[in-house]
């Protein structure tokens, strides 16, 4: 039969151009393998957490209060959508522990006395609970506990609501409450310097003077419960008691943490692949194309003989789907290894108790059907091209050069014919060179996407701990206190300038919109904490009116000019209203800034201040230290430069995985585009070549012609890459912003460069290898053929 | 007088497989300055390898071959390039014109490389080609993509011109106006210039006509007169 005959061409046809056929595989791998790893890494997280919550009972629902009876609890539960309430306390600390040279601080929270917890159970790890009536024991959370190498038996000294006490540690625990330690001034979790500790409810109430009251609800949702229903109701519920507004788990830290790492994960499942599988059915197309052209006769030859185009084109697209298939089957396992890889780093680095880690069927059943529909996508052309083609037509020699008017200009008399031969070929199959420099410019793309996001929160990290905050520590205080106290700070030795500020924690409302903000006065002619966007343009506190965060902004439909409300949501709970006389980008925080006396005044609180500024001498650092471990008034110290240490750290450990997996796949993508392109290049114009090969051009011009044709694609698919990865970078930072972060978009000229360097080099890396079959041109057969 | 090219003893063997072809069985010949010679040969004679050895194209098994003294046989593959690209000019059977460039352009490619050559437009004009210098090949006829292929070749102003099988894609009326530009070349110019043909009656238009077969030559004969292109007829 000729159909089996000719399977049988097909088969040693793709034989014959193995090397493209591998390269083409190993894109379609690539994509295959990114989705998986990705996609099955990011599922495991979901899965991980989602066990581990549910397994813990973490709440739905949390509430600060003032104070409340303990039996506060039991009437929440009786709210409707509640299915359990846990009445606790919680209390700021400082901590004095022997490993850290400066102030370290802590929540400390009640655990209840033997039923354990209805919500929020705490996951012990080593050691055994608290003892009821054992004064001072406590469990401490595992991070913090190893980052300072404390052990069960071990003690650390703790300052709690203004008197010492001693914290005897009896075992090492973890909860899905902090996942992530997020300290309550910091923007990255501290495992050194912010612990969670447990401790018996009756020794806490002593410590904290809450005997039978609560401070603090959490609570879980029945199942189909609305959960702003239940907010509404908890906070009237609460409001006599100082409730200072329920808030559902999209604003509990720990969980918006982990959410915005799981969420760039994700971002990350889709982008990538999406341009490897793009890339992949692009080789295929332009391969498939090739075949068909070298195959016209064969075809004709078919077609007369009455094969339908059905027939034939599905035999040549067998030629894709074997090519894409064995693609498949080296990127499925390499992926699920990658994604067992990731996922394990991601929950080593979450600390989550149990991995879930399982191959759901849907998503390799995606990662085949994509990835085989893509590259049939691409094929889909040649193959309309072929059932279009009439029989007599497909039998006769491909087409020749057609003139166009351009090539009439008296201007090219004086353009070499080697520079014309170049851009001719190219304006040939105009399609053919737009998807190659298509594919060459997302291999740049990708690599830029890499680098920005580094460029990105290094600027972050540059306005937050460099322009904003320029001072060395800053002190929270646990209450506000009066302006005269500030020389108790500022004329502690070795301080040189201590600025107050006062935060109020505060629900902004405009158009019946509302979102909580933290409210900051500054003092005037403040300079240890700026208002700087991601631009470095400072913007200073107006006399009157307030200065609200461009993100904020845009959600609530505030412009410059608009008058707010602002809710306040502690002490007596006014609403000011102001008017918004600046708009700020900043990138880190949920903040109205607002003059310190201005704030005072509105509030009827004048001259207090519940935060400090600190600008210490160097040499007198560890007695401010000293000083601070010991101050009753001080719940959260903060090192400037710590934090900027501690939040670089993080970002680069959740970053550097997935940066070196992107630069790997771009550069399998450029070679397998540009290895392909002069393959290509090469297999039609060997006969030409070889003529002028003939007329005494060396290996090297004859290189030069060849390698100019794939060298203007990748000079033009060089800037595309450049801005379609700038693109992608302001994308995939739109789709990372939230409340607590804006990713500035920044593309540093080094990443351009970088990303340059990496394309280049894969570029002539490839070349390199096709110019081995150069030397191989036969050019007595030249002499004798027609083309 | 010297000869430009000269053939000693040239033997020529494929081993395709099992097979043993040999192609040139101890072929000597030499080639005098200004000479039109025509190998006739049926298929297989092995004209065309002998054409590509003297072009440098290809090696002999054994046996040398010089251009003006100097052994081409153990040049390597830079040496030869630039043999080629200095002193000779080739002319395919099927033109192999590059298709992205007209006329004058692919006439440029070769004069870019020579220091001393014909500008395009001359060396179209040598071949009754200088009305057509921007058409591109596929607007140019056979004929005319050949006489276009004899004005690259020789607008380098090569001192050897070889030509495989030049008329053989070709009419016989297209036939005589290619091979009255090789004509003129030769007489012009005085270029050394060797022509493949199978077709017996090209020979009448040589200087010397030397016929192989089974890759050795069995007739070598000098013409006193040589007939015009315009004259022949097959």
């Amino acid at each position: 039969m000729v159909i089996r005959a000719l399977d049988r061409k097909l088969f040693r046809d793709i034989g014959a151009m193995r090397t493209q056929a591998i390269a083409i595989a190993l894109v379609a791998a690539s994509g295959v393998a990114l989705f998986m790893a990705t996609v099955t890494a990011y599922r495991s997280l979901r899965l991980s957490e989602a066990a581990y919550y549910e397994q813990n009972r973490f709440a739905h629902v949390f509430a600060h209060l003032a104070r409340a009876p303990i039996g506060v609890a039991r009437e929440v539960a009786m709210l409707p959508g509640v299915a359990a309430a846990d009445g606790r306390i919680v209390t700021d600390a400082v901590l004095d522990v022997p490993a850290v040279r400066e102030p370290a601080t802590g929540l400390i929270l009640s655990v209840a006395p033997r039923a354990g917890h209805r919500v929020n159970g705490v996951y012990l790890r080593r050691g055994r609970q608290v003892e009821p009536g054992s004064p001072g024991e406590v469990l401490v959370n595992e991070p913090f506990a190893e980052k300072n190498g404390l052990q069960p038996g071990d003690t650390i000294g703790a300052t709690v609501a203004g008197a010492r006490i001693e914290l005897r540690i009896v075992g090492i625990a973890l909860s899905p409450e902090f996942v992530m330690q997020m300290p309550p001034a910091g923007i990255a979790p501290d495992d050194r310097r912010f612990g969670i500790f447990w401790m018996d409810r009756d020794e806490l109430a002593r410590a904290t003077n809450l005997r039978d009251a609560v401070n603090d609800l959490v609570v879980r949702l029945a199942p189909g419960a609305s959960e702003p229903a239940v907010i509404t109701a908890l906070d009237q519920l609460l409001e006599p008691y100082g409730g200072t507004g329920a808030f559902g788990r999209d604003s509990q830290r720990s969980h918006v943490e982990l959410e915005n790492h799981i969420a760039q994960l994700q971002g990350l499942s889709l982008v990538l692949p999406a341009i490897f599988m793009m890339v992949a059915a692009f080789l295929v197309n332009v391969v498939l194309g090739r075949v068909v052209g070298t195959q016209r006769a064969s075809i004709g030859m078919l077609k007369a003989f009455g094969y339908g185009n059905a027939r034939v084109a599905f035999h040549y697209a067998s030629v894709a789907l074997i090519i894409v298939a064995v693609g498949i089957a080296i990127g499925l396992p390499i992926g699920i290894w990658l994604g067992r890889l990731i996922a394990r780093y991601y929950a080593t680095f979450f600390r989550f108790p149990v991995l879930v880690f399982s191959v759901e069927p849907f998503v390799w059943l995606t990662a085949v059907v994509v990835t085989t529909a893509t590259s049939l996508a691409g094929t889909f052309g040649t193959l309309r091209a072929i059932v279009a083609t009439p029989p007599i037509v497909a039998m006769a020699p491909a087409v020749p050069y057609r003139p166009r008017r351009l090539d009439r200009m008296a201007v090219l008399r004086v353009v070499p014919p080697a520079l014309l031969m170049i851009v001719r070929n190219l304006s040939r199959r105009p399609l053919r060179a737009a998807l190659t420099t298509t594919g060459m410019a997302l291999a740049v793309a990708v690599l830029v996407l890499g680098g920005s996001s580094n460029d990105s929160l290094t600027r972050m990290i540059d306005v937050q701990f460099q322009n904003a905050h320029r001072e060395d520590l800053s002190v929270t205080l646990a209450h506000r206190q009066s302006l005269s106290r500030l020389p108790d700070f500022a004329s502690l030795p070795g301080v040189r300038r201590a600025e107050p500020s006062r935060v109020v924690p505060a629900r902004l409302r405009v158009r019946g919109a509302a979102r909580d903000v933290s409210l900051t006065g500054l003092p005037s002619g403040h300079t240890l904490r700026h208002i700087v966007n991601t631009r470095f343009e400072r913007v200073v506190t107006p006399d009157e009116g307030v200065v609200v965060n461009r993100w904020l902004a845009r959600r609530l439909g505030i412009e410059r000019g608009d008058e707010v409300t602002l809710e306040i949501r502690e002490g007596q709970r006014r609403f000011l209203t102001a008017r918004v006389v600046f708009l700020v980008d900043e990138p880190v925080g949920s903040t109205v800034y607002i003059d310190l006396e201005t704030l005072g005044r509105l509030l009827d609180e004048p001259d207090t201040f519940s935060a400090v500024s600190l600008l210490i001498d160097p040499l007198h650092q560890q007695e401010v230290y000293d000083v601070l471990k010991r101050a009753p008034q001080a719940i959260g110290v903060q090192d400037r430069r710590d934090a900027r240490a501690n939040f670089a750290s993080m970002a680069e450990t959740s970053m550097a995985f997935i940066r070196l997996i992107e630069v790997i796949f771009s550069v399998v993508i450029a070679f397998g585009v540009v290895y392909n392109a002069a393959r290509i290049a090469l297999a039609e114009r060997s006969h030409e070549l070889a003529t002028l090969r003939i007329l005494g051009f060396t290996r090297r011009e004859i290189a030069g012609l060849l390698f100019g044709e794939v060298g203007v694609q990748a000079a033009v698919a060089l800037p595309i890459g450049f801005l379609s990865g700038y693109a992608l970078s302001g994308w995939v930072a739109a789709s990372m912003s939230n409340d607590r972060f804006r990713m500035p978009v920044m593309v540093e000229p080094s990443t351009y460069a970088f990303a340059a360097l990496v394309f280049v080099t894969a570029t002539i890396g490839s070349l390199m290898l096709v110019r081995r079959r150069l030397h191989q041109l036969n050019l007595v057969e030249v002499l004798k053929a027609r083309e | 007088m010297q000869p430009v090219l000269a053939a000693r003893d040239l033997r020529k063997v494929y081993q395709m497989g099992d097979v043993r072809v040999d192609a040139l069985r101890g072929v000597t010949l030499n080639l005098g300055a200004g000479e039109l010679l025509v190998l006739l040969g049926p298929s297989g004679s092995g004209k065309s390898t002998l054409l590509n050895i003297l072009g440098g194209l290809d090696v002999p098994t054994s046996g040398h071959v010089t251009y003006k003294g100097e052994e081409l046989t153990s040049a390597g593959d830079t040496e030869l390039t630039r043999y080629r690209r200095l002193h000779v000019g080739f002319v395919f059977q099927f033109y192999n014109l590059v298709p992205t460039l007209t006329a004058r352009e692919n006439v440029a490619l070769v004069t870019d490389l020579a220091d001393e050559a014909f500008t395009p437009e001359q060396a179209l004009d040598l071949v009754g080609m200088s009305h057509r210098t921007d058409h591109f090949p596929s607007q140019l006829s056979g004929g005319e993509q050949q006489r276009v292929a004899i004005a690259r070749a020789i607008a380098k102003r090569p001192d050897v011109l070889l030509c495989d099988e030049p008329t053989g894609a070709l009419d016989a009326a297209t036939g005589t106006l290619v091979l009255g530009a090789i004509d003129r070349i030769n007489r012009e110019l005085g270029t050394t210039t060797a022509v493949i043909t199978h077709n017996a009656v090209i020979g009448s238009m040589a200087d010397r006509v030397v016929q192989l077969a089974d890759g050795q030559i069995v007739a070598d004969r000098r013409q006193l007169t040589r007939q015009a292109p315009e004259a022949l007829q097959w």
